[in-house]
């Protein structure tokens, strides 16, 4: 319960990090820091603790847009519990396979969102394009040195 | 056993699923929530949970404007300053260089203004150098004086600037007129920076008469105000009585001075 509400707050700190500071930037080229932070911790901790923290995460976000409620929360759920079942502990992974997952989860995530949000099919593909995929690739390429330094959980004997 | 350890193993793989799908629930049933229950959720949500969440932000943001804005104020305040200092300093050349020009007016001297810049470097400053020189037809010997009183008089003379001898320096002197007695005396340096004036022993003196040049000696004319008598000197013989001059112009204090163009009326042929 400790580790999941510390991670919970990891996440909500990553979130007015992105609110803050990371508006700054041109919303097609701004990471996403916490589905960063949740696909890192659900490898970490397993499906059911990315669910809840996915659920939670996306919740919280999809306040901030009241026309679009649940969608984050439908997306981020399905991240972390995707990351959750390659749990660190049961299989081993290099930090690039590591980012190649969170480019999956990134595109996952993306795909699920505009669906739930409802975007029409020419919107659906050009914002995929266009603002899906810039966002991810800066994304993935800042996972490159969070994968290399968080830390890797412990492979069950 | 068996079986209750399978049903726990069981139990553990579809805790996964049954998270996932009550997760899945919850988040359709946000999605497709009518508009006045999401409206009441976000109020809600706003209200209690996301309170401090929304405060930080709002602080952060807050923090990052008031940085800014003090950093602009900031600068903004330095440059006033000195824009304020540069003022004051103005004013109160202005006030001085209205004086002296209201008394080179009224006085009817041939005057002619210049600026200290340089004071002699030791703990006693006895002589100047100011900016006028053989150029600006300075002569040597000519007085030194300001609005309020002499100060000097030009002791050397260079092409651009000119060396100035104190009152204060103890090879100074200068004789000088009670205004009110008309006894003469003579001024001096007797210590580092305080002038006495030694008239004869049956001299009127009082304290608070003021002394004026003399124009005895050929270098200062005749009625320049020097000083006033601040206090006598008890000496034991009566040949001479001796006061203490509170100078009207304080050599220290002074920044512009005139130097009045008046030739001595003395000189020394070489054989």
């Amino acid at each position: 319960m400790k580790k999941f509400l510390f991670s919970f707050l990891l996440l909500l700190f990553l979130l007015v990090i992105q609110a803050t500071l990371l508006s700054l930037m041109a919303p097609a080229w701004r990471p996403d820091l916490v589905l960063l932070g949740l696909v890192v911790l659900s490898l970490r901790f397993g499906s059911v603790f990315g669910v809840y923290l996915g659920f939670l995460t996306g919740a919280v976000q999809d306040v901030y847009v009241v026309e679009t409620l649940g969608a984050n929360a439908l997306a981020y759920c399905l991240v972390g519990y995707l990351a959750g079942l390659l749990d660190e502990t049961r299989f081993t992974f290099s930090p690039l396979t590591k980012c190649l997952l969170f480019a999956a989860a990134y595109g996952i995530h993306d795909i699920l969102y505009n669906l739930a949000i409802g975007l029409e099919q020419p919107a659906f593909w050009s914002h995929l394009l266009w603002a899906s995929l810039p966002s991810g690739i800066v994304s993935v390429l800042l996972s490159i040195p969070v994968f290399y330094l968080a830390p890797h959980g412990i492979r069950e004997s | 056993m068996i079986f209750f350890e399978w049903i726990t193993a069981l139990f553990t793989l579809a805790r996964g699923v049954f998270s996932l799908l009550l997760c899945l629930l919850l988040s359709l049933t946000l999605l497709f929530m009518s508009a006045e229950g999401k409206r009441i959720f976000y109020e809600v949500a706003v209200s209690t949970v996301l309170a401090p969440v929304e405060s930080v932000i709002a602080l952060k943001k807050d923090y990052f404007r008031v940085y800014q804005e003090n950093e602009k104020l900031r600068r903004e305040n330095i440059s006033l300053k000195v824009t304020n200092d540069r003022l004051k300093e103005y004013q109160t050349q202005n006030q001085r260089l209205k004086s002296m020009l209201s008394f080179k007016n009224e006085s009817g001297f041939d005057l002619m203004s210049g600026e200290i810049f340089s004071r002699n470097p030791g703990r006693y400053v006895t002589s100047w150098r100011i900016n006028l020189g053989e150029r600006d037809s300075i002569e040597l010997n000519m007085p030194v004086l300001t609005a309020k009183g002499v100060v000097g008089k030009v002791a050397k003379v260079y092409w651009n600037h000119s060396l100035v001898q104190l009152i204060y320096d103890p090879n100074f002197k200068i004789s000088v007129l009670n205004q009110r007695s008309r006894h003469i005396a003579i001024l001096e340096s007797y210590q580092k920076h305080e002038v006495s004036a030694q008239f004869s022993g049956d001299a009127d003196v009082r304290v608070g008469d003021t002394l004026v040049t003399s124009g005895l000696g050929g270098v200062f004319p005749k009625g320049l105000m020097v000083g006033e008598v601040q206090s006598e000197f008890k000496l034991s013989n009566a040949i001479t009585r001796k006061v203490k001059v509170n100078l009207f112009q304080d050599p220290h204090l002074v920044e512009e001075v005139f130097v009045y163009r008046i030739r001595d009326s003395w000189f020394v042929i070489n054989p």
